[in-house]
């Protein structure tokens, strides 16, 4: 069952585009990815799942709802944790986490147990200003006030930013404890390593637009990235029809060349030996090579 | 009512100040009618604006010169321009009440959280209406408190209570038509940089219009219907003391209020909440 569907999402801003065409589901259970360069859509496909920005065009749904019809049901079982965290400046973070609990109408006192197994964990001072806080304490306050209230669903809009790896790792442990009893997340990322650790699949978003859903499990695994360096005097190579399995060609160098393979060895083998390289390398792909072949300019098959 | 208890806790240091600040001045300007209350300075007042021209007594709103021996008519003189203050309040409570969020950036909390986007707005109007009216509770209570202090032997005071508590009324009535004209602007403006300017020009520019429409509209036809862009002129003190509320003004103010209440609504309904 899908948690989160959103089809055909577009928004602009003005004459600037936000995103062109976003479609995808996050199934219940799931740990999400969300990957892309800066600008190519990931904030503002968050905002439209919020409400915070109605969409041009098409819908989203989340447990089935409509984002904007419903957005306020919705919310009562959401977290959500922002990419840049500006909350009230004289507000203490003790009364940030009892007012969200007052907003999804729970009595703070019945959540002190998770108040202090979550201040203790991400080592927060609940007694302290937000303008008194570094960006990673905010940003550990604004994790904690998504997860007090026990949501169903977390978003996570590049929440590693800003926080140093001992709590990257609280977090994404506590993250997978909260996954395992049955919580949803999507989350933004840069960090590549931290998506292909922690997520059982991911969006690729480009200038707007989803360009590839990855199951980073057991298929993600098989694939390997192909490098090969072919004499000066060769021609320029290109991937034969009769091999699908190979994609994402792209141009390294003069008459260097790398691509993404699924297929089988001896196959891929035999077809490069009859090109003569003089240079071949097999890595098993890591999600920054298939980032690269993406963004880098690389034309898929 | 959440919404409603954060959007009051946020506005106390600014209410304070204003609350502060002009209940002090109210006072201390009521300090001078002792001195003012012989009749010997209202001859002085006489002969020295014998010279200015109608159109800059009525700038001074001293086109009809007050009493100032009577202390409800001294204290008309003054609140209108501590009227002007509060409208200034008013409008610049109304106007960063819903942009403020979002040029903060605070909105992304707020629209985490279950609640209705009607709800935000009915609620943060709601504390703008509490504050503006805390507002003008501190000042009825530094204006009532002045007259039981400075107030001469010959003051009728029940009269003089009568007429403060009309003129204080008022000018809460021209804060709120401030107030909500404010709110709508605040679901139009793309960032709070733009309040102050904004809050500001309207009720000084609408002042101003109202200073033209009273000064020329015996010179030029017309002119005169300019009073009703004027919300401070729904409830000028010395009108109010003078002639009490004007059926056409309340009216005019009341509709005015529903309008911009409404059309906000609409408004920040159907926007982006950018932060």
């Amino acid at each position: 069952m899908s948690v989160i569907s959103m089809n055909q999402l577009k928004k602009y801003y003005g004459k600037n585009r936000g995103v062109e065409c976003v479609t995808f589901d996050v199934e219940e259970g799931e740990i999400f990815g969300f990957i892309g360069p800066n600008g190519a859509g990931k904030s503002t496909t968050i905002k439209l799942l919020l409400d915070l920005l109605r969409p041009d065009s098409g819908s989203a749904s989340i447990f089935g709802l409509d984002t904007v019809k419903e957005s306020s049901r919705i919310k009562e079982s959401l977290g959500y944790v922002p990419g840049e965290v500006r909350y009230y400046p004289d507000m203490r973070v003790g009364q940030l986490l009892d007012t969200t609990l007052r907003f999804h109408h729970k009595n703070p006192s019945d959540f002190l147990g998770l108040r202090n197994e979550l201040c203790s964990l991400f080592d927060i001072d609940v007694t302290k200003k937000f303008e008194d806080l570094s960006l990673g304490n905010k940003k550990k306050a604004a994790i904690a006030q998504a997860l007090i209230h026990s949501p169903r669903l977390i978003i996570l809009d590049e929440p590693t930013n800003g926080l140093d790896p001992l709590i990257q790792k609280y977090l994404f442990d506590y993250l997978k404890k909260l996954n395992k009893s049955g919580a949803t997340i999507l989350f933004s990322s840069h960090n590549l390593t931290e998506v292909q650790a922690n997520c059982s699949r991911a969006a690729f978003i480009r200038e707007g637009r989803i360009i590839e859903l990855e199951d980073l499990t057991a298929n993600f695994r098989k694939e390997k990235v192909i490098s090969v360096i072919f004499a000066d005097n060769a021609p320029a190579f290109i991937l034969p029809q009769s091999m699908p399995e190979a994609s994402h060609l792209r141009q390294t160098g003069e008459n260097e060349y790398t691509f993404n393979y699924k297929g089988d060895t001896e196959t891929l083998l035999s077809y490069l030996s009859a090109l003569s390289p003089v240079d071949l390398t097999v890595e098993n792909a890591s999600l920054e090579s298939r980032f690269l072949s993406y963004y880098e300019g690389g034309s898929k098959k | 009512m959440n919404v409603l208890r954060l959007e009051l806790t946020n506005l106390r240091k600014g209410l304070l100040i204003w609350s502060s600040i002009l209940a002090i001045s109210v006072f201390l300007f009521m300090a001078f009618f002792p001195s003012m209350g012989n009749t010997n300075m209202n001859d002085v007042l006489s002969a020295e604006t014998g010279a200015f021209t109608p159109e800059l007594l009525q700038a001074f709103g001293l086109d009809q010169l007050p009493d100032f021996s009577v202390i409800q008519e001294f204290f008309a003189y003054e609140m209108q321009y501590v009227a002007l203050a509060g409208c200034v309040y008013a409008a610049l409570r109304g106007a960063g009440a819903l942009i403020g969020e979002e040029t903060s950036g605070t909105i992304e909390y707020l629209f985490a959280q279950p609640v209705r986007r009607s709800n935000i707005y009915f609620q943060k109007l709601a504390a703008s209406v509490i504050t503006f009216f805390t507002y003008s509770a501190a000042i009825s209570a530094a204006s009532f408190l002045s007259l039981l202090a400075f107030k001469s032997k010959k003051t009728d005071l029940t009269a003089a209570a009568s007429g403060f508590s009309k003129i204080l009324l008022g000018m809460f009535f021209s804060g709120l038509v401030f107030l909500c004209v404010g709110f709508l602007m605040s679901a139009c403006l793309k960032s709070a940089r733009q309040v102050t300017a904004s809050a500001t020009g309207i009720v000084f520019g609408t002042y101003i219009l109202g200073v033209f429409a009273k000064a020329f509209e015996s010179k030029i036809d017309g002119i005169g219907n300019l009073i009703y862009f004027s919300p401070l002129d729904y409830a000028m003190p010395a009108d109010i003391l003078r002639d009490g509320f004007q059926i056409r003004f309340v009216i005019l103010g009341l509709a005015l209020m529903v309008i911009c209440i409404g059309a906000g609504y609409a408004i920040y309904l159907k926007r982006d909440l950018k932060s």
